[in-house]
């Protein structure tokens, strides 16, 4: 019971500092998918006037929905094919993977539905030397997940514009039953984002519990599920034994997914966090990396933000002792480097790797050079 | 052999005066009568000026014509393709080697200003943009905008006449000073690329045939 309640306070927290993260550190577009939608759209450009107040040769351009389907946001005009180089676009919201500049689409509410318009959508180019130039324009699906406009959840979209998932940071509340109340069913739904938002990793663990009798104790039998996400939607799911759980992160420190989302930690255990295992997944599901038996009970884990390490802190009983230990391992050749502590010294559990991997930090926020 | 080649060219004679009499027009040019109200500016300067600006592979002519204004023009200052003198008549032309072609004056205010626009009708290649012609009354000492307009490039224009291959073009007015009619009510006619070569080869058969 005791265990119970601080779980879900665990991820009650958990929850609010994932929002607090994904909220701060909005998406890099440079890593995002993009996805041409031009054969859905006719685009039409107008002619070019100079403005003299910012020096810029302007453009206005409509795009109409041409297709049967709904467009829905995010939806951005890319320009390439920009010639000469010494004519660039002023008023660019970001680039795209290839560099091309980008400027973000008002889409109405609902998407932008078929035969309908967005109307000038302001281009401006900077064009010094006043030469004739060229470029061309397409409509493109800027793909992954973003935050609800009332930040209660992430919203991931398919390519398509449709979304396939909205991840609520805590899915339900854990409610607990007398001992002698009903079977309560309680299903905890955890996310993990990349930091370009272009991947997701779901959690769920779906726990059955059976009324125990007279005594107070909870029993039941837990049913977990791994899903992970790219930008075309649902990659591949693994689903736990009954009763050998997936382990999740409870702390937003615990980072499950790269930076770009390629691969994906996953941690298995049994209740209680006992005897973890560690197995790192591409976006094909072909295993890169396995290890399992090291630790006694899991405090947190890692992987690098560029998938090259795996960090894991946690406990080693031993006879008549237990020890605290951090191991940080290459996952391409599986050399690991350990770091033993001791444990109850208020030690504050975190841990971090640089993004290059060469720097830890960890306990008490001592900083060590890996080998 | 001689009646054979007289038979001969009397029917494609025959054939490329029929074709120059039948064939629609299907080129015309976008014309309007444009007026501006400048009564509530009137004894300002400013600066008239005229931009066509190349949007890519087509080109286009537009004229200036019956210009009249009871304000007093001032000095010119001519970029790109550019011939003629306001109050007379005025060409701006554009190729892909003449990007910005600008006709400014001065000019001190009076009630109105009015002239004829005529534009030719060539659209742009697919995926280029239009040719674009719009209008300007600027401050001779800032360069910019006399005042702000509704243009939608967020130029703050008068009006803008984008040339995009339909025969009325597309004309935006952007003040409630300017008002523009389509000249006569109709285009004006340009012969079409399909009569001018059925009507030149028909003469020259014509007299290639006198000749024999």
């Amino acid at each position: 019971m005791k265990r119970m309640c601080l779980r879900t306070l665990e991820l009650l927290m958990a929850g609010f500092c994932l929002l607090i993260t994904s909220l701060a550190t909005p998406p890099n577009c440079a890593a995002q998918t993009f996805v041409d939608m031009s054969s859905q759209v006719t685009i039409t450009k107008s002619g070019l006037v100079l403005n003299r107040a910012t020096n810029t040769f302007n453009s206005l351009v409509t795009i109409k929905n041409s297709s049967s389907t709904v467009l829905n946001a995010p939806l951005v005009l890319v320009i390439s094919n920009l010639t000469p180089t010494t004519v660039t676009l002023a008023n660019p919201s970001g680039q795209d993977p290839s560099g091309n500049p980008f400027v973000n689409l008002n889409v109405p509410t609902g998407g932008l539905s078929p035969g309908q318009s967005i109307s000038n959508v302001l281009l401006q180019f900077q064009n010094p030397a006043r030469v004739a130039f060229s470029f061309t324009t397409q409509v493109e699906f800027r793909s992954g997940a973003s935050i609800s406009p009332d930040g209660s959840s992430i919203v991931f979209k398919t390519p398509g514009g449709a979304t396939v998932l909205t991840i609520l940071l805590l899915n339900q509340e854990v409610v607990i039953s007398t001992p002698q109340g009903n079977v309560t069913n309680v299903t905890h739904q955890l996310a993990n984002i990349s930091d370009d938002a272009s991947h997701v990793g779901v959690y769920t663990n779906a726990f059955q519990f059976v009324p125990a009798g007279a005594d107070t104790e909870l029993e039941g039998q837990s049913t977990s599920t791994f899903a992970y996400y790219g930008a075309s939607g649902q990659l591949w799911q693994i689903t736990a034994d009954p009763g050998n759980a997936f382990y999740l992160s409870t702390d937003s420190s615990m980072r499950l997914l790269t930076s770009d989302g390629s691969r994906i930690l996953m941690i298995s255990a049994q209740e209680g966090d006992i005897n973890p295992s560690f197995t790192v997944y591409d976006q094909n599901a072909n295993v890169i990396y396995q290890s399992a038996g090291t630790f006694s009970e899991l405090d947190r884990a890692q992987i690098s933000p560029n998938g090259m390490y795996l960090l894991v802190m946690g406990l080693v009983y031993k006879q008549n002792a237990i020890q605290g230990l951090i191991t940080v391992t290459n996952i391409t050749n599986n050399v690991s480097s350990s770091f033993p502590f001791s444990v109850g010294i208020g030690a504050v559990p975190v841990i971090s790797i640089s993004s290059d991997g060469r720097f830890l930090i960890a306990y008490q926020g001592n900083q060590v050079t890996l080998p | 052999m001689d009646f054979r080649f007289r038979v001969l060219s009397t029917a494609v004679f025959a054939l490329c005066f029929t074709l120059f009499l039948v064939a629609p027009p299907t080129a015309v040019a976008d014309s309007f009568t444009i007026s501006v109200n400048t009564s509530a500016i009137a004894g300002a300067s400013a600066q008239l000026a005229f931009d066509l600006i190349n949007g890519g592979s087509a080109s286009n002519t537009v004229t200036i014509s019956d210009f009249s204004t009871d304000g007093t023009l001032g000095a010119v200052s001519p970029t790109g393709e550019i011939s003629g003198t306001l109050p007379g008549t005025v060409t701006l032309m554009d190729s892909p080697a003449s990007f910005f072609n600008e006709y400014l004056t001065g000019l001190t205010l009076g009630t109105t200003i009015s002239f004829v626009l005529d534009a030719t009708t060539n659209g742009p290649a697919a995926s280029s943009s239009p040719d674009a012609l719009s209008v300007f009354l600027l401050d001779p000492n800032t360069g910019l905008p006399l005042f702000p307009t509704s243009d939608p490039t967020l130029s703050d224009s008068l009006f803008t006449l984008n040339i995009d291959g339909t025969s009325a073009g597309n004309l935006g007015v952007y003040t409630s000073i300017v008002s523009a009619t389509p000249t006569s009510g109709t285009p004006v006619p340009e012969p079409p690329t399909g009569t001018l070569l059925g009507g030149g080869l028909a003469f020259v058969i014509w007299k290639f045939s006198r000749r024999h």
